[in-house]
């Protein structure tokens, strides 16, 4: 379903250019999901931002559902393709109500029953049809993040990218957003590319996993070997020493 | 000022409240009866969900409440002096000498239109007013060294937006902790950061903390983090303390919504199908601290 080789993302700086990306080469099977980890800066959201066509592709070549990217996207590109982002304050337009987020993606798509699609993505995603009509700044996080996930199913993609979905959010409600998604996954038998800096969410809904590193991917390994812990880059072993917490210098009182 | 008896509590809190007033006139009670003592050099953790009043509780001891928000306590001390009798020029006098704060993000918690050097000469002359400038520069370039920078010289005359998260993080601790305070309010000073540099940046605190005795107040959602960081750790929920306990404890909490909380985050290991989800119960809201169950 998706198939990236040797991705590579160039920016214009003020002096010079900016490699983002570097030689990034992976596979995902449709109905698959995969994990980008790695630290801020290390390139893991420009390459999900390529795979939708908001960043360059200036090496290598990728596919995503059949859509060679680089080039111009069809617009059914648009409707296959769909991405979460990480900041549900940020992602929805403050002045829309939930009803005309929902309907301005099907009419890009053009699609037909509109009401009856709206209040079936509400429900797929735990929101009653009572939320049809609310401003972003009546919902909580969580409640935006779960517009934000029914704005990119109504058009029912095949792939959906999510950029951090739950680092915004309280735990309790992390909890049931990664619920939810694994639930949707499952269901519709999506093919997800899952961002994030956080190897337990990652490992909650991925199977597979690749950590970047200044652009580059360091190492891919499975799931079953990241809980084992049996790596091989000295960064991800970092990380997974990160997620058993703070080791203290001096002892507790 | 009085002086201060030495087995006085570093900070008292006895039954503090905080209210809004809404628009429309009713009251919203953000902290209900909140009572936590705070021990010399003890690190206590505050976690609960967002809006629990964990942040609120630490700014009330500082005195940086927004305007609109009425406190009342049974109690509010600080090193045995009554802070609510105090002078609102007594309470700024506190800020920035005895009691330090450290931010979510130094992107908006640092001068975007002073060098690093600037605001932390302004912070450090606080407690040394006749510091000549060669004075001050030194002790800035010496305080960015003791947390880590490589470069203090640079970073000094750099501004907030040329550096990274982590060294921003590293530039608050330097400025909020070489003045020595006896209290140091962290509000989730890492979650802007990704996990590496967070324990870079916790190291540093640790360190920093460790050497002046300063007693910290660390306020998180990431219940993990709070049980490696912490001594001790008060677990907040709708603007009360449900549990208090010591923080190698919390692994064994009673109440259900520590319970639950810690149930909430993905385990690496051996994740189940579904995560459980927090169900809130009513009686939660209004039962005593450390009710039997």
């Amino acid at each position: 379903m998706i198939d990236v080789h040797a991705l590579g993302v160039r920016f214009a700086a003020r002096h010079g250019e900016i490699d983002a990306v570097r030689g990034v080469s992976f596979q995902v099977d449709a109905g698959g999901a995969f994990g980008l980890v790695g630290e801020s800066g290390s390139g893991k959201t420009t390459v999900l931002r390529a795979l939708c066509g908001l960043a360059p592709v200036s090496a290598g070549h990728a596919t995503v559902g059949g859509h060679t990217l680089g080039g111009p996207l069809a617009r059914a590109f648009r409707c296959d393709v769909q991405m979460v982002f990480q900041d549900p304050y940020g992602s929805l337009h403050p002045r829309f109500t939930v009803d005309r987020t929902l309907r301005e993606p099907l009419d890009i798509a053009g699609s037909d029953r509109h009401d009856e699609r709206i209040v079936a993505a509400l429900r797929e995603v735990g929101l009653g049809p009572a939320f049809r009509f609310r401003y972003p700044h009546q919902l909580s996080g969580g409640q935006r993040q779960r517009v934000a996930i029914a704005r990119a199913l109504i058009v029912e993609p095949r792939v959906l990218l999510l950029d951090e979905p739950t680092s915004a959010l309280d735990v309790s409600v992390q909890a049931e957003i990664l619920n939810l998604l694994r639930r949707l996954h499952r269901e519709r038998n999506l093919t997800i590319v899952l961002v994030s800096h956080n190897l337990a969410v990652v490992g909650f809904l991925c199977s597979r996993v690749a950590v970047m590193r200044n652009g580059a991917i360091v190492e891919h390994a499975d799931i079953a070997a990241i809980r084992a812990r049996r790596v091989e880059h000295d960064y991800t072993r970092q990380m997974l020493d990160a997620t058993d917490g703070y080791r203290r210098t001096i002892a507790p009182v | 000022m009085t002086t201060t008896p030495n087995d006085a509590p570093l900070c008292e809190i006895d039954g503090l409240r905080v209210t809004f007033r809404g628009a429309d006139g009713r009251d919203t009670q953000a902290v209900r009866g909140l009572s936590l003592t705070l021990a010399h050099g003890e690190r206590l953790g505050i976690v609960g969900e967002s809006g629990s009043g964990k942040s609120l509780t630490a700014r009330a001891l500082l005195g940086l409440l927004p305007p609109n928000a009425h406190v009342s306590a049974n109690a509010l001390r600080f090193e045995g002096r009554d802070l609510l009798a105090m002078s609102a020029r007594e309470r700024r006098s506190l800020c920035g000498r005895q009691m330090g704060m450290i931010l979510q993000d130094p992107k908006y918690s640092l001068n975007p239109v002073m060098t690093v050097g600037q605001q932390m000469r302004e912070a450090f002359r606080l407690q040394n007013p006749r510091a000549g400038r060669r004075e001050l520069r030194e002790r800035v370039v010496e305080a960015l060294a003791d947390v880590q920078i490589r470069e203090p010289a640079r970073v000094a005359d750099a501004y907030p937006h040329e550096l990274s998260g982590g060294m921003g993080q590293r530039v608050m601790i330097a400025m909020m902790v070489s003045n020595g305070p006896r209290l140091l309010v962290a509000d989730e000073p890492t979650s802007a950061l990704d996990v590496l540099v967070s324990m870079q940046v916790l190291g540093v605190l640790d360190r920093m903390i460790a050497k002046h005795d300063t007693g910290l107040v660390f306020i998180s959602h990431d219940l993990p983090l709070v049980m490696s960081f912490c001594d001790r750790v008060v677990v907040m929920y709708a603007g009360r303390a449900v549990e208090t306990c010591a923080a190698r404890d919390l692994a064994h909490a009673q109440h259900p919504y520590t319970r639950a909380l810690l149930a909430a985050s993905p385990p690496l290991a051996d994740p189940p199908e579904l995560l459980p989800v927090l169900t809130r119960d009513p009686a939660w809201l209004d039962e005593p601290e450390g009710a039997p169950r």
